[in-house]
């Protein structure tokens, strides 16, 4: 049994004293303990690598991504083409790098609407309660009950493949596990002592929101996002691989490997490289994330979708 | 108390699916261009489409359409595939054996290992083991779970020769499926289990227990793993989850006929009963479980039950 107002006020002034401030100061003390984790460091050069690699493509690709060369169709490594060819003697290198474009702008994009969606969302439901809060809740657990990639795979059905419905899709996927945190903590915040003040002092709802409680829920959000951007990209990956996402001849990484699963018995190697590329990738964002949350919220679990 | 949770958690789960069956109806039905049109692509004129329209019941307002396909729904029942001509529900029963055969073993083996993986990683944490077990735990969840499929193919089934690569009828058939699956859950159930030992570990009656003198693997068995009852369960739900979207890649690679590649065919070849019932039966197993998880959760854990209904 709980006496709510009872014996809360005390306790959340001590826990405000303990909580670090959300300056600029709290974000310096983050990025000064993220920049001693040496596995997060070596995680943003990678991705820091890949992402000029991405903007740059046709600088560093030695290629055009769609030139055959149907003199070197599956061929191995060579000093021509050093990943060697896929089946229409495209130079697999070239695609890969090419490829790292389709994976960084779906991190980006897509997780840029589930972020935008899940934070008004979360934020509407958790600040105003009640049935509004109820309603949201129940569609939560609805689209949280489909496994994320069978959902994404029936937006996709509907909206037909493309890369822009991929963001949509994944976008749409991801919205609810960042308004299920947001909402609680936008919860928490509501008991908070400056809310209150803030709305005695007559400040809007509107002004609130967006002055007060989403700013402190600014490094939760950066948490989320770098958790949620390597899964991101593997469902991309996965949606590409059965044949939903990227559509032929872009090069996506999913797509590729979904090509060389047909030729594993005359070019096996055809196969690794993209998935390699998936794979540093997403290791590489993983390891920032955990570097992330490790830096920003000391408290917060592992809170993967 | 226990069975008013119960039947609330219930009712809950009733409401979630009949969710799901109306965001499926409106996934096929609210995007430009019905199913008929989908179907058929412009590929014959107008009279016709009108005719299979009116045929298929899809020129009845969307609330009957939906009231009729939530009562068929309810009764298991989704029609025929465009394709095959069978009921649905026969197809995906007949895939789900071979699915849940493989989830099966896939899940034991995820738990043994991450499992085992995540116990010996708490107890060494910050050792060289830990970390070496953290590196590849994080690789595993890195590693697309199709790509590692190929590369067991490539290894075991092409260069030792020791596997079949595909099918579901010669011997062996569906070690590497369950491999696959395995091993690339336990990974994150190896790091989820390391994170919530260690904070159970640091709770003040594992430290009262090591302060009265109980043995070192007493504290572990007695009162670790007792109190990480309910994050195994936690696991359990996880995997199955992570199963049940991963079989699809997995029976794809591999070729299965199970539930997983029902569900990409029907995307790919647009057979939209065939599609529904998947998506529909799919979210009920899911829900299913999440369902169980809770009420594993309430029996394992008092402490859920007031926390829910206060």
């Amino acid at each position: 049994m709980r006496f709510p107002g009872l014996f809360n006020k005390k306790e959340q002034s001590i826990a405000e004293l303990k909580m670090p401030p959300a300056s600029k100061g709290f974000y310096r003390t983050a990025f000064k303990r993220l920049r001693k984790n040496r596995a997060a460091m070596a995680s943003l050069a990678v991705i820091t690598i890949l992402v000029i690699a991405a903007v740059f493509a046709p600088v560093f690709a030695p290629y055009d991504p769609l030139y055959q060369d149907l003199d070197n169709i599956l061929s191995p490594s060579s000093p021509q083409h050093l990943l060697g060819t896929d089946d229409l003697g495209r130079d697999i290198l070239s695609r890969i790098i090419y490829g790292a474009r389709v994976s960084l702008t779906v991190g980006l994009v897509a997780e840029t609407i589930a972020i935008f969606l899940g934070v008004i969302i979360g934020t509407v439901a958790g600040y105003y309660g009640g049935k509004i809060d109820a309603f949201i809740s129940r569609v939560m657990e609805i689209f949280a009950s489909f496994p994320q990639i069978l959902f994404a795979m029936g937006i996709m059905f509907a909206l037909g493949p493309g890369i822009i419905n991929v963001f949509m899709a994944i976008g749409f996927v991801g919205w609810t596990g960042v308004a299920r945190i947001i909402r609680g903590q936008i919860m928490q915040l509501k008991e908070m002592e400056y809310v209150q003040a803030a709305k005695v002092a007559g400040c809007s709802n509107f002004r609130i929101i967006f002055k007060h409680m989403i700013p402190n829920c600014l490094s939760t959000i950066i948490v989320i996002a770098a958790m949620n951007i390597p899964s991101d990209i593997m469902v991309e990956a996965s949606l590409s691989f059965i044949g939903l996402g990227v559509q032929f001849p872009n090069p996506s990484w999913g797509s590729m490997v979904n090509i060389a699963s047909r030729y594993i018995r005359i070019a096996p190697t055809f196969s690794i490289y993209p998935g390699l590329a998936i794979i540093i990738t997403v290791l590489a964002f993983n390891t920032l994330g955990d570097g992330m949350r490790d830096a920003l919220d000391p408290r917060m679990k592992s809170g993967k979708r | 108390m226990m069975i008013k949770y119960i039947i609330s958690r219930i009712m809950q789960s009733i409401i979630v699916l009949i969710g799901v069956t109306l965001v499926t109806f409106i996934l096929v039905n609210v995007v430009p261009g019905d199913a008929v049109s989908l179907m058929l692509a412009k590929r014959t004129d107008q009279a016709t489409m009108d005719r299979i329209r009116h045929e298929l019941g899809f020129d009845r307002p969307y609330t009957e359409q939906y009231l009729r396909f939530l009562g068929n729904a309810v009764r298991g029942d989704f029609g025929n595939s465009y394709f095959e001509k069978t009921p649905v529900t026969e197809m995906i029963l007949r895939g789900l054996k071979y699915t849940v055969r493989i989830a099966l073993w896939a899940l034991l083996l995820a738990l043994a290992l991450g499992l085992g993986a995540g116990i010996v990683s708490a107890y060494f944490h910050n050792s060289l083991l830990d970390r070496v077990i953290m590196f590849f735990s994080t690789l595993g969840i890195s590693a697309p779970v199709f790509w590692l499929a190929l590369l067991f193919q490539i290894f075991f089934g092409l260069k030792l020769k020791v596997l079949p690569i595909s099918g579901v009828d010669k011997p062996g058939s569906f070690i590497l499926p369950v491999l696959t699956l395995g091993i690339t859950n336990a990974a994150s159930i190896a790091r989820i289990s390391r994170t919530s030992l260690l904070e159970i570990i640091s709770q003040d009656y594992i430290r009262t227990a090591k302060a009265k003198g109980a043995g070192e693997l007493r504290v572990v068995f007695k009162h670790v793993l007792k109190n990480a009852a309910i994050p195994i369960v936690t696991f359990a739900g996880l995997v199955v989850r992570g199963l049940l979207g991963g079989s699809m890649l997995v029976e794809t690679v591999f070729s299965i006929p199970g539930f997983g590649s029902l569900m990409v065919s029907s995307i790919l070849t647009r057979d939209i009963p065939l599609m529904q019932g998947c998506v529909v039966y799919g979210a009920t197993i899911f829900v299913l479980i999440n369902l169980l998880v809770d009420l594993a959760y309430s029996a394992l854990d008092p402490r859920v039950r007031l926390v829910k209904e206060t």
